[in-house]
């Protein structure tokens, strides 16, 4: 089996190098191609949505139209599923990902991610009156998250023994079972939860079991294009453009972005 | 940013609603292409290609959708094919489709009765001249109620793709599911579509095999 | 340059095989309720009552005119709008039985129609009590004579729990999407569940032969 395998793998290992080898830079191709495909899951307001008039918005998609404005291309918005988000990366379905990204060391390993676009925080989102206020109280109890997110991980790692978490695959199926209660409640993006808040009143952050700061994810390798959007990202801060998509979108600002 | 469930939103389920039939009669064009010479290679005559075509329905029909579906779509980006999402979707139904419709018209065409092919080997036709003037244009008369009836499935199985993100019937549903937060009546609107084109199609097909079957050529059971 | 990594994902087998035993034993659970519902549902639509006929019928259309994933969703999301709220293990089993329950009946009801009234005539004037009749001259002759569809059918079923996944049930599928999002090594983890799914799909068929020689041993009496 193994063999069979190794066999496999090695034949595609030749496709696969001859189908790469014509990508040489990325920012030079994009500005080719005259498009960006960026990543984003739409079914994740506050970052990611379909408004009224079904088109693309939310934070992410604002800060994904700053991008492709400043590459002077078109913007092609690839609705992308947060599981999905690192495959599509490395697959080379999209060009970067700006899609509630979180940085952690584990992915760094599998892409690179530019400076940070917004600092987050993963909280508890729960029903007002909910009594549960720590992690400790979520012992025996149902929570909700997205699978392979920050939120996942955070939880995952930090949860007491008998947690029940329950793993869906996008934002919108976890939400939906927040509504549906089918879960006690969801760890989700601050973003995210504020969003809910002010639509159903009924909600409630009741902790934060971490923060996040989340930046945009492209392929490793790609110095060139990296630094590009490292320029753009320190451009639209200083002009402010960035701060007044937070404010639209999150309703609070950052005081500042970090940087590395 | 509170939206209601409205036209609007039914306007936009309908919109991917044609992505859905898209997708489907991409499949069922890919698969009947695919289908066709796996149907072949399964009633030829030389051992290997007939081991091959076997062992291919077998591994498709033995993996869930769902898995193929997210092999083809990362497998093919990984081995360096860069394609849209539509594409990647409609060859992993293109492999899904190739095996079933390979099988039913396999049936098909054993359905025809032996005394045929003698008949034609009497006259002098050969294999192709037989297969072509003979077999297949009464094959087809069994063969297209169940490909029909198959199409009805590939139309629902493209729910699937939804999953890995492309934005069809079901993932429209969720996007609005989530914009309004009224999950059931945006689920049932959604099912209500898949009905309407789904039993259409089935009744489509009940009539064709109701119509063919008084032709006296027996269903093959598939 | 792309290549295979398969340890990451083969040193969780551990994983796997509680998600690949989870699997079997929901799906033998969905086969078993879908042959109940569909038995029932055969009957109901070849009885003489017709709301009976109407209900069973109009089952039968909706669940096989939409898609299995819709009807997951609106018993896992839409059911507790009105009050019914089920937990992810249920919805999932409920929303498996019934759709193999739809397909099944349709079967079911094919064998049914192979029993020639005459057989329960002369079963019921040899005086066999209603329940050995139903047993022994309907429905065991029935099954037998739709056996090979039934178990294809049985082997969608099978695969078909792959979906339920999406309501949060830790089966193969979902625990690879795991695995992928831990290793990020998403075409391997996909690659080692097929063919895990494809061991199970040779072993179900293994098991339905066995069935078939023990449970419908008539069949091949005198061969």
């Amino acid at each position: 089996m193994l063999r069979v395998l190794k066999a496999a793998a090695v034949g595609l290992a030749l496709v696969a190098s001859a189908g790469v080898a014509s990508a040489q830079n990325l920012l030079d191709d994009i500005i080719k191609r005259g498009t960006i495909n960026v990543g984003i899951s739409l079914g994740t307001p506050p970052f990611g949505l379909t408004n009224d008039k079904m088109e693309p918005d939310g934070y992410d998609v604002g800060l994904a139209k700053l991008i492709a404005r400043d590459l002077g291309v078109k913007l092609n918005v690839v609705d992308t599923v947060a599981s999905n988000r690192i495959p599509n990366l490395t697959s080379g379905k999209i060009d970067i990902a700006i899609s509630s990204f979180s940085v952690t060391p584990e992915r760094a390993k599998a892409i690179a991610f530019t400076n940070t676009v917004y600092v987050d925080q993963q909280v508890f989102l729960t029903s007002k009156d909910s009594t549960l206020t720590s992690l400790a109280d979520l012992k025996g109890k149902k929570i909700g998250v997205t699978r392979s997110t920050t939120n996942d991980i955070a939880v995952t790692k930090r949860a007491v023994e008998g947690t029940l978490i329950q793993r869906y695959d996008d934002d919108a199926s976890t939400s939906q079972a927040l509504l549906a209660g089918q879960v006690e409640g969801i760890v989700t993006s601050g973003g995210l939860a504020a969003a809910f808040i002010q639509r159903n009143p009924n909600l409630a952050v009741k902790f934060v079991v971490a923060s996040a700061p989340m930046s945009i994810g492209l392929r490793r390798n790609e110095a060139d294009f990296m630094h590009w959007l490292n320029t753009a990202i320190f451009m639209a801060w200083t002009t402010g453009e960035i701060q007044e998509l937070q404010k639209k979108w999150m309703g609070t600002v950052n005081t500042s972005l970090p940087t590395f | 940013m509170f939206q209601t469930f409205s036209f609007n939103h039914v306007l936009f389920l309908a919109q991917a609603g044609l992505w859905t039939l898209l997708l489907s009669c991409m499949a069922l064009f890919g698969g009947a292409i695919f289908g066709a010479l796996i149907m072949l290679a399964r009633i030829s005559l030389y051992a290997p290609l007939r081991f091959i075509a076997k062992a291919y329905i077998y591994v498709i029909q033995g993996t869930p959708l769902l898995v193929l579906l997210f092999i083809a779509y990362f497998g093919l980006a990984f081995a360096g094919y860069d394609v849209p999402a539509l594409v990647a979707a409609g060859f992993a139904f293109t492999l899904y489709a190739a095996a079933f419709l390979g099988e039913i018209w396999r049936g098909s065409i054993e359905a025809i009765g032996k005394g045929q092919w003698e008949g034609a080997a009497a006259i002098g036709l050969n294999w192709p001249k037989t297969m072509r003037f003979v077999i297949v244009p009464q094959a087809v008369r069994v063969a297209i109620p169940p490909t029909v009836g198959f199409f009805v499935q590939l139309v629902k199985n493209t729910a699937l793709a939804s999953i890995i993100g492309f934005v069809e019937l079901t993932r429209a549903g969720q996007i609005v599911a989530n914009a309004t937060y009224q999950p059931l009546s945006v689920y049932m609107t959604v099912a209500a579509m898949y009905f309407v084109i789904c039993s259409c199609l089935s009744f489509v097909s009940r009539r064709l095999d109701e119509k063919f079957q008084n032709n006296g050529v027996h269903q093959p059971i598939t | 340059m792309f290549y295979f990594e398969f340890s990451g994902t083969l040193a969780r087998w551990p994983e796997f095989v509680h998600a690949g035993v989870f699997t079997v034993l929901l799906s033998a659970t969905a086969m078993l309720l879908g042959l109940i519902i569909g038995i029932a549902g055969a009957f109901a639509r070849l009885s003489s009552v017709r709301p009976a006929r109407v209900i069973a019928g109009s089952y039968v259309e909706i669940i096989r005119n939409t898609p299995f994933l819709v009807q997951i969703y609106i018993i896992y999301f839409g059911l507790p709008a009105i009050g019914v709220r089920l937990d992810a293990l249920t919805a999932g089993i409920l929303s498996l039985s019934l759709y193999a329950g739809a397909y099944i009946t349709e079967i079911a009801r094919a064998g049914i129609e192979t029993i020639d009234k005459g057989q329960v005539e002369a079963a019921r004037a040899l005086g066999l009590s209603p329940y050995l009749t139903f047993r022994h001259v309907i429905l065991k002759p029935a099954m037998a004579a739709v056996y090979p569809a039934l178990t294809s059918q049985f082997i969608l079923i099978m695969l078909a729990t792959s979906v339920v996944s999406v309501i949060s049930i830790p089966e193969l599928t979902g625990v690879a999407n795991d695995i992928q999002g831990l290793t990020f090594r998403s075409l391997e983890a996909f690659l080692v569940v097929a063919a895990i799914y494809l061991g199970l799909t040779a072993a179900f068929k293994g098991l339905f032969t066995v069935f078939d020689r023990t449970i419908f041993s008539f069949k091949y009496v005198g061969r």
